[in-house]
């Protein structure tokens, strides 16, 4: 097994990196029985990748173990403790500087990168989470997401940074108000299901209410810019709100795990997709105005690179891979 | 798509940008020396980079963002050199490992620190009371207050990030 890496950085199918994962999971629980152990050992002779896999699991286990050889524990953990907490500052203190350079495609990618330290949850490209907070209010973090949550004595504060959250609010016994944030204004809801997404780049927020109604705040004002009733989406900006519209079900549908369309245009299913790709998605104009029906699964590793794979299928287009995370499509 | 005439070679970059580089990692570091040597380190990582360097649109937006990177990496060697010391300062009866040996140990850190980053506190914490202590996952839920299902979980997420970093 010789290949050049830099020719095949990651040969291996997902599938059986996930499995993999799963078995050394499993076998460093101290909790495995023999039953489980006949599974993966079964599962490590069916396939040489499988073996290969399990070799790359033991190889990032011995360079974890690999200082304990020269250093004594409490050392090594108080060490990556503390320059974790230092790095995640002195990041943070780089950031401000960074605003000069932010003008092109390369680094828009990269910010939220940075600015995930911040915040209290996060996920990562491809990622979706569920998060239920102290009174019940529950929240699902899509895809590439930064909230921070803030609860004080008086209020129950979310601030979304970027990404998008459906949130699901439940009734405060202590009556404190729930109210989501984003740079362009504040959202306070009335008994609730709503879901919310901000682009770190983008210019406003889109709001969409499956339940019950939510105040739009405009940033900085005091008095309600519109009410958005269950059944309504709309999108706002710091000065303005757009008129509500009649919400599509393919709005919400992020949130059970789907990527929804009917009838969208490439370029627009191009764009949402884009959140759950890591890397750059490119969708030429010819190619952008064909029309997308149908409802993908978001969920698993490489989900983008399946989805993409399934439009080339059912549509007229091409796919060229530049790199593994650089896509272009067009025309076939 | 740019044409040959319009594309970038290493060379080419390094003669029209270098000093803005080391200029904007200046602004970055105050001092002249690291910048310096972080603008090399810059340049270096493009090597085998020719072809995306041929497709380059805004190149001065694309070293800024591979300089980033080398920033990061920067700033977590000097945060775990300094909280090594501390560590080791802070020990009850401080032995002094011989230089060789804190570089070692310092360069194994490195990686370990370069896989985990951005994961969350106590997901690194979980993950390193299982690989670095081998202590069992309910030693672990016991010793944190957590259930054993949320040890799995973490363990679970760590080890994807690993291997994305390792192979991706």
């Amino acid at each position: 097994m010789n290949q050049p890496s830099h020719l095949h950085p990651d040969n291996l199918h997902p599938d059986i990196i996930a499995t993999a994962i799963h078995w050394f999971v499993r076998s460093a629980s101290g909790t495995m029985d023999p039953q489980e152990e006949l599974a993966r050992n079964d599962w490590l002779a069916a396939h040489p990748d499988h073996e290969l896999a399990w070799q790359r699991m033991h190889g990032i286990a011995g360079k974890i173990q690999q200082p304990a050889r020269m250093q004594s524990l409490p050392v090594l953990h108080a060490t990556l403790k503390t320059s974790a907490q230092q790095q995640r500052r002195r990041v943070l203190k780089g950031l401000v500087w960074a605003g000069t350079v932010l003008t092109s495609g390369w680094l828009l990618k990269d910010e939220p990168a940075l600015r995930r330290l911040t915040a209290d949850h996060s996920t990562a490209i491809g990622e979706q989470r569920q998060l239920t907070l102290a009174e019940g209010t529950a929240l699902t973090l899509d895809s590439n997401t930064l909230v921070n949550i803030d609860y004080s004595k008086h209020m129950r504060r979310v601030t979304l940074l970027h990404g998008r959250v459906m949130i699901n609010t439940a009734a405060d016994a202590a009556g404190r108000p729930f109210v989501l944030v984003t740079r362009d204004g504040e959202l306070r809801p009335v008994g609730t299901r709503f879901s919310v997404s901000r682009d770190a780049h983008g210019k406003h927020t889109h709001l969409a209410v499956s339940a019950g109604a939510v105040e739009i705040y405009l940033a900085g004002s005091q008095t309600p810019a519109r009410t958005v009733l269950a059944g309504q989406e709309t999108d706002f900006y710091p000065t303005h709100a757009l008129a509500p519209q009649l919400l599509s079900a393919s709005t919400t549908a992020w949130a059970d795990g789907m990527l929804s369309a009917e009838r969208m245009p490439l370029a627009e299913f191009i764009q949402e997709l884009a959140r759950y790709h890591q890397g750059w998605l490119h969708c030429n104009d010819a190619a952008g105005q064909l029309l997308v029906t149908g409802t993908y699964p978001l969920t698993g590793a490489d989900a983008s690179l399946r989805i993409l794979q399934a439009l080339q299928a059912t549509l007229p287009i091409s796919l060229q891979f530049r790199t593994r995370y650089w896509v272009g499509i067009s025309l076939a | 798509m740019s044409g040959p005439s319009s594309s970038h070679t290493l060379s080419s970059l390094y003669q029209h940008h270098f000093d803005w580089l080391h200029g904007w990692l200046r602004r970055r570091l105050g001092a002249s020396q690291d910048a310096a040597d972080l603008a090399q380190d810059t340049f270096m990582r493009l090597f085998h980079k020719e072809r995306e360097l041929a497709l380059l649109r805004e190149p001065k937006a694309y070293l800024a963002t591979v300089a980033h990177g080398v920033l990061v990496n920067h700033w977590r060697r000097q945060a775990l050199e300094q909280a090594y010391l501390d560590a080791l300062a802070a020990m009850p009866c401080p032995i002094t490992p011989s230089l060789e040996d804190q570089r070692l140990v310092l360069e194994a850190l490195e990686q370990i620190a370069s896989m985990l980053d951005g994961l969350p506190s106590r997901t690194r914490e979980i993950f390193l009371l299982s690989q670095l202590d081998g202590m069992t996952y309910p030693q672990i839920a016991a010793q944190l207050g957590i259930s054993v299902n949320v040890v799995q979980k973490a363990m679970t997420r760590a080890m994807s990030q690993c291997y994305a970093t390792l192979y991706a």
